[in-house]
């Protein structure tokens, strides 16, 4: 690791994306990227089902890249597919998702339809040989979940899902440094996201409100355990290298009292077989701490999410994690820390360090699509990537079960999939 | 938890690099231990941890708990009995003060100081105490205490039969015994304040001291030729080979003349590394 990245300004400009496999060791699927040189002159042909805000916002930096080329949509809201040909002005339009899997010429899928229609798109896609690309959570259950995965893992085709922090390089970062130790033994991850908003889209038509409203009622969504858990729950196992193994909670509807099924005010509780804890909040009636998920190590804190980390009373010295890091690679170097006495009042307030250097640019997304993009093209799936998207997707459904049953739960052991602790019993 | 730890495996050997810090002395200390025996590492580390918070609580001049400044108070009126180790630091204060032609002065900080107030400071080696024969003597052991610090951690790391090792006490005090793991003796980078330059220096059973007024706005070393904070040096340091007298050489060495650092420079035959 080279801690001298910490502080340097330019670490993104010298990384570029080939240089992100530089975090193979703690993110193994970084490696999407090593053959990137290599298929420069590729291309492949990717359709969209379901091209609403989200799935623009990937297609976005699908037509930025010159190895793909969008040549097809499906949705059936025109809106969105009238936006989306203005992003890919080319590409075939169908009305039904069995149509667009019916075109051999079409390499690989985007799906970002609403959550329940996932599962059925998904299956078909692999079904019909295309590689799949899921937004999360990639299941309404658990179950279904466990299919898809399994799915993907009998046709042997790509299986990416949308937790773009896996490619955020504040996170890779971060992660880079938990798994060295520098914030000592992770013994709790607390994660909260909290919005003041109704998380309403607006419908031009009330008879569109439940298509466009999609994560307000229960036959769609999960609300936001399956629209924002996902995301940070993910971020335990990563840390941690460990799924948690039970779970509890409480949800309720306490303010947008709107007609709404989905709760606006969630806590709960994950635990790992160890007794460590990782904790996900969500008020959407206060918006003051925003959101993060901050990792708390015996030494210090990561804040990944505002890009910044921070060291119990006495931070460890720059020049001397440098030296740690030499050791490992047998260097003999230099220790920059000499000079007139440090003092208490020279040293900056705790107001934490940059992961990256700088201010935190872009969250990953562009990242994660080019990296399907490069497994879809040299057909190799990145590893842990398809059981961290699982596992994001499985912990969240758990818990909105824990939350619907009113009851702790442990995870079914039917559900594991060997990734990690989770190792079947049976 | 006051100390904290970080270990490093050295390649295929069964050593690991342990990294001890801590915050002491008013500042921070960060040292670098290598062998098999984490726990031998580890209770080395802690040991040298206690030790430099014991002698804080003897020699701050700061602390008013300490057996220093209970000294200062009292040892005006009467003949104070005093720990061996304040003894000590007091009596190689006295040494190194006509080491250093008087450069080095631990009695700057008193009232109505002048050339002759150290005179003013009896040791009575029998009864281990001290007394001040001018009522307004105060000692300050602050530029020297680290020095001291160091010396007692390298004690300690020889009864543990620890032979390398690195130990900053807050980057003006460095003590460097033995060897890295990867290399021979222990590189140390410091910057020049003027152009941003670093300067390695290896050392090699060796200690590094600074000392400086390289913070502005926070002078703090007096000259015993005109009872003023010292203008003009930025920092002199130096490579002896105890940490007390690195520290008194790296102090007087700002408050010096020219032909002062000359003879004071060969008489502790160390190495001088930079006076900007």
């Amino acid at each position: 690791m080279d801690f001298k990245g910490m502080k340097r300004r330019d670490f993104l400009k010298n990384m570029g994306v080939a240089g992100l496999t530089a975090f193979v060791a703690s993110s193994p699927w970084v490696s999407a990227f090593s053959e990137s040189a290599r298929t420069q002159k590729e291309k492949i042909r990717l359709g969209i089902i379901g091209p609403g805000s989200r799935g623009r916002h990937l297609m976005h930096f699908l037509c930025k890249n010159p190895k793909v080329e969008v040549a097809a949509l499906c949705d059936i809201y025109r809106p969105s597919i009238d936006a989306a040909l203005r992003l890919a002005p080319g590409a075939k339009v169908y009305a039904d998702y069995r149509q667009l899997l019916d075109d051999r010429s079409v390499d690989g899928v985007f799906v970002a339809t609403p959550l329940n229609a996932h599962y059925p798109i998904v299956m078909d896609a692999f079904d019909a040989g295309k590689h799949v690309f899921c937004e999360k959570s990639i299941g309404y259950t658990i179950e279904e979940c466990f299919r898809m995965y399994n799915k993907h893992l009998e046709t042997g085709l790509i299986f990416f899902t949308g937790q773009q922090r896996l490619f955020d390089p504040r996170y890779l970062k971060a992660m880079e440094m938990v798994h060295a130790g520098i914030f000592g033994e992770v013994n709790a991850i607390r994660t909260f996201w909290n919005r003041n908003d109704d998380w309403r889209r607006q419908v031009p038509s009330p008879e569109l409100e439940r298509l466009i409203n999609w994560r307000l009622y229960r036959e769609s969504s999960k609300g936001l355990m399956t629209e924002l858990a996902c995301h940070q729950l993910q971020i335990g196992s990563w840390a941690l290298q460990k799924i948690p193994e039970t779970v509890m909670g409480h949800g309720a509807i306490t303010y947008w009292k709107d007609g709404r099924e989905v709760y606006d005010n969630i806590s709960c509780i994950y635990t790992f077989d160890d007794g460590k804890i990782m904790t996900f909040d969500s008020v959407i009636s206060n918006k003051f701490y925003g959101l993060e998920e901050q990792i708390m190590g015996h030494l210090g804190t990561v804040e990944p999410e505002k890009g910044r980390y921070f060291f119990e009373d006495v931070a460890p010295a720059p020049g001397f994690l440098q030296m740690l890091n030499d050791v490992e690679r047998k260097l003999f170097d230099a220790l920059p820390f000499a000079g007139t006495s440090w003092a208490p009042e020279t040293a900056n307030e705790n107001r934490g360090e940059f992961i990256l250097g700088e201010r935190p640019k872009g969250d990953g997304t562009d990242l994660l699509v080019n990296a399907f993009v490069e497994a879809a093209i040299t057909r190799r799936q990145p590893e842990r990537i398809a059981e961290e998207g699982y596992y994001a997707s499985a912990l969240c459904l758990l818990g909105d079960q824990a939350l619907q049953e009113k009851r702790a739960l442990t995870f079914p052991d039917e559900f594991k999939i060997g990734y990690l602790n989770h190792q079947r019993t049976k | 938890m006051t100390v904290h730890f970080l270990y490093k495996k050295l390649g295929n050997s069964p050593k690991h690099l342990q990294y001890a810090w801590f915050s002491a002395m008013h500042t921070r200390v960060d040292m670098a231990l290598y062998h098999a025996s984490k726990e031998l590492l580890k209770d080395t580390a802690c040991q040298i941890y206690a030790e430099v918070a014991r002698l804080e609580q003897t020699g701050s001049f700061y602390s008013a708990e300490s057996e220093l400044c209970a000294v200062n108070r009292h040892a005006a009126a009467k003949p104070v009995a005093i720990s061996r180790d304040l003894y000590r630091m007091v009596e190689l204060s006295l040494e190194l003060h006509k080491k250093t032609l008087g450069c080095f002065d631990v009695t700057v900080n008193s009232g109505s100081y002048d050339s002759q107030t150290i005179a003013g400071v009896a040791l009575e080696k029998e009864a281990q105490t001290i007394f001040y024969r001018r009522p307004d003597i105060k000692i300050d052991l602050s530029g020297f205490l680290k020095g001291y610090a160091l010396e007692q951690a390298r004690a300690i790391l020889a009864k543990a039969g620890l032979k390398d090792a690195l130990i900053s006490m807050g980057g003006s005090s460095v003590l460097a015994i033995g060897n890295h793991p990867f290399g021979g003796g222990w590189k140390v980078d410091f910057r020049t304040a003027k152009n941003g330059d670093a300067t390695a220096v290896r050392l090699h059973n060796r200690c590094l001291s600074t000392s400086g007024n390289e913070i502005p706005g926070q002078k703090h070393i007096i000259s015993p030729h005109t009872g003023k904070y010292i203008e003009g040096i930025g920092r002199a340091a130096v490579v002896t080979e105890t940490g007390t007298e690195g520290e008194a050489l790296s102090t007087s060495l700002c408050v010096a003349t020219a032909r002062q650092r000359e003879e004071i420079l060969q008489r502790f035959k160390a190495e001088q590394i930079l006076i900007d």
